[in-house]
């Protein structure tokens, strides 16, 4: 499991605007990221710092996406998401 | 002042262009003409560089140490130019001097005390500030802000002595805020048996400078407290509030029923018993379409936000229909009218933005960066997804610049934009050079599309070192290439 390290909090501070990480419910996202690790997605890391805009679901919102994503990507959804991250946007339409 | 007096200070005032009316009053029961005119008659005041000097405080000061800390040569080294604000003239010439010349300025983490503030202080008192050994010590560098000059030194030296600071628990109290709470709160709050169950860890932060320390005890007992159903709830925040607040809110029959129990968060501690209350009697929550919406977020709005945008009249047909999440509450009534006039809702290629995340973002923010050309451009349009609002248009032009000048521009997919323009460049760099085309069956390689963390497990990359090895070129981004962007 990868941990947050000096570089990534940079890359949040660079990458998005204040306004969105002033808005980052620190309880909530830390619910979902626990529940990526837990549900395989060891790059929880990445996907905090490239989909933030996910981590604005409420848990148990989030909770019902993935598990739609899940079922839409199909028996290798983990090896699917782990080569695209960009598929986690799909959670949007779910 | 006599009214003879009275008239010679208008004819000053008409000499030196200066309204009579903004002589406080105070200034002509106490001084002499004369010496208003010696503080209006100095040239310098009325220069560019020195003219925001003159404010009402200017009139305690002695004339002739006015001329002479303006002409200070010190007011030409950069790092002493934050001290030379109004506030300098509750200083005297010698002291001003005396401040300025202490050598501990030349040490970098002394620099930032050089506030206005420190004109509060009595010279031997900030000599013997700077003196302390515990800033030889890393962990009391946070305490060195400004706000160390708002308390004598018997104070300073009082809360650094304390024998806590020697266990890292307290660490986290070690921050400017402990300047505004005297010793003997301190004191008591660190003392209390209660603080020391390593349960209550995570309690220790600067907002329990907010509590009584008499109350904490008590809050830490409320038998509510105990209860599994509110495990959430214990954070700092908890020390906004009193004891009464706290029994008040915990009490609402709200917490017994299921619909309500994920509400119990800590952010709760950001309202009151009664706008609790409020919010949760609306008659919304009675319907199944609104229940998704009682979050914990809705702690961050209030009672008449909350009404307001229920009752706008958008959210049950398409676009908006599937945007009402209680991420609006992150956001306000006037924000939310806004977003939805917007006239790119219009446009079938902008609709799928519209997810729960838009309530993260402003109207501004959006125009800026749906008036982007790039959006007229087939290459890019892939890339109109709800993530896009999180980013800046910077950001978005960096990446578009870097795609266009490494060629892969026509290939791009949103987890293109979830990457930096030095990990892209990184890993277009490594690809080049062992001769791996970047574009493989009209896809990007893989790089581009998974994570830093998949690199590193799977390939064995690590995307820091990458971004070292192969670092971007300072004016790469800066030739821009796409139209207006």
């Amino acid at each position: 499991m990868e941990t947050f390290n000096n570089q990534d909090l940079e890359n949040i501070i660079n990458y998005f605007d204040l306004e969105v990480i002033n808005k980052i419910d620190i309880d909530n996202t830390l619910l979902i990221y626990n529940y990526l690790l837990e549900n395989g997605i060891y790059y929880a890391n990445d996907i905090l710092l490239g989909y933030i805009d996910l981590f604005f679901y409420h848990y148990q919102t989030f909770k019902k996406k993935f598990n739609k994503l899940v079922k839409y990507l199909g028996n290798n959804y983990l090896d699917k998401l782990e080569n695209d991250i960009g598929l986690f946007e799909l959670m949007h339409q779910f | 002042m006599t009214s003879n007096d009275i008239e010679i200070v208008k004819k000053i005032c008409l000499k030196y262009n200066y309204k009579f009316e903004d002589i406080p009053k105070w200034v002509l029961n106490h001084f002499s003409p004369k010496r208003i005119e010696d503080i209006l008659s100095i040239e310098k005041l009325k220069t560019d560089r020195f003219k925001y000097l003159f404010t009402s405080n200017i009139w305690n000061a002695n004339p002739s140490d006015i001329e002479q800390i303006l002409d200070l040569d010190c007011w030409n080294n950069p790092k002493f130019l934050s001290l030379l604000t109004p506030n300098i003239w509750r200083a005297s010439l010698q002291k001003v001097k005396e401040i300025i010349s202490l050598n501990d300025w030349n040490d970098s983490k002394f620099s930032s005390l050089l506030t206005p503030n420190i004109w509060r202080c009595e010279v031997s008192q900030v000599k013997q500030i700077l003196k302390l050994e515990v800033w030889d010590n890393p962990k009391f560098k946070p305490l060195l802000t400004s706000n160390i000059w708002r308390n004598n030194l018997n104070n300073v030296v009082e809360i650094l002595e304390l024998p806590y600071w020697q266990d890292d628990v307290y660490d986290n109290l070690l921050k400017p805020s402990i300047w505004k709470v005297t010793p003997s709160k301190v004191k008591k709050i660190l003392a209390l048996e209660c603080l020391k169950d390593k349960k209550y860890k995570t309690l220790i932060t600067p907002s329990i400078w907010n509590a009584d320390p008499s109350e904490i005890d008590k809050i830490l007992n409320i038998k509510q407290l105990k209860d599994p159903k509110f495990k959430n709830i214990l954070s700092p925040n908890i020390w906004l509030l009193k004891y009464n607040q706290i029994k008040q809110i915990l009490e609402l029959p709200y917490w017994t029923e299921e619909k309500y129990k994920s509400l119990l968060t800590s952010n709760i501690w950001n309202k009151n018993a009664e706008e609790i209350t409020n919010i949760l009697s609306l008659p919304y929550w009675k319907e199944d379409q609104y229940k998704t919406l009682l979050t914990p977020t809705i702690w961050s709005s209030n009672y008449q936000e909350i009404v307001n945008i229920l009752t706008l009249d958008v959210w049950n047909k398409p676009p908006f229909k599937d945007t009402l999440t209680s991420s609006i509450w992150n956001s306000n009534y006037q924000n939310v009218i806004d977003i939805i006039s917007l006239p790119y809702w219009q446009d079938e290629k902008f609709t799928s933005l519209l997810s729960p995340v838009i309530w993260n973002s402003n109207p501004q923010k959006i125009k800026e960066i749906l008036s982007m050309d790039i959006w007229n451009d087939n290459r890019f349009i892939s890339l109109l997804t709800p993530t896009i609002l999180c980013k800046t248009k910077s950001q978005i032009e960096s990446l578009i610049i870097i795609a266009e000048k490494l060629d892969i521009d026509k290939y791009l997919t949103t987890s293109y934009l979830a990457k930096t323009p030095s990990h892209i460049y990184a890993i277009n760099f490594f690809l080049n050079e062992r001769h791996i085309p970047s574009v493989i069956d009209g896809k990007l390689h893989i790089f581009y599309n998974c994570s830093n963390a998949t690199l590193k497990n799977k390939y064995k990359i690590d995307i820091n070192n990458l971004i070292k090895l192969y670092p971007i070129p300072e004016n790469f981004e800066s030739e821009k290439k796409y139209g207006n962007i």
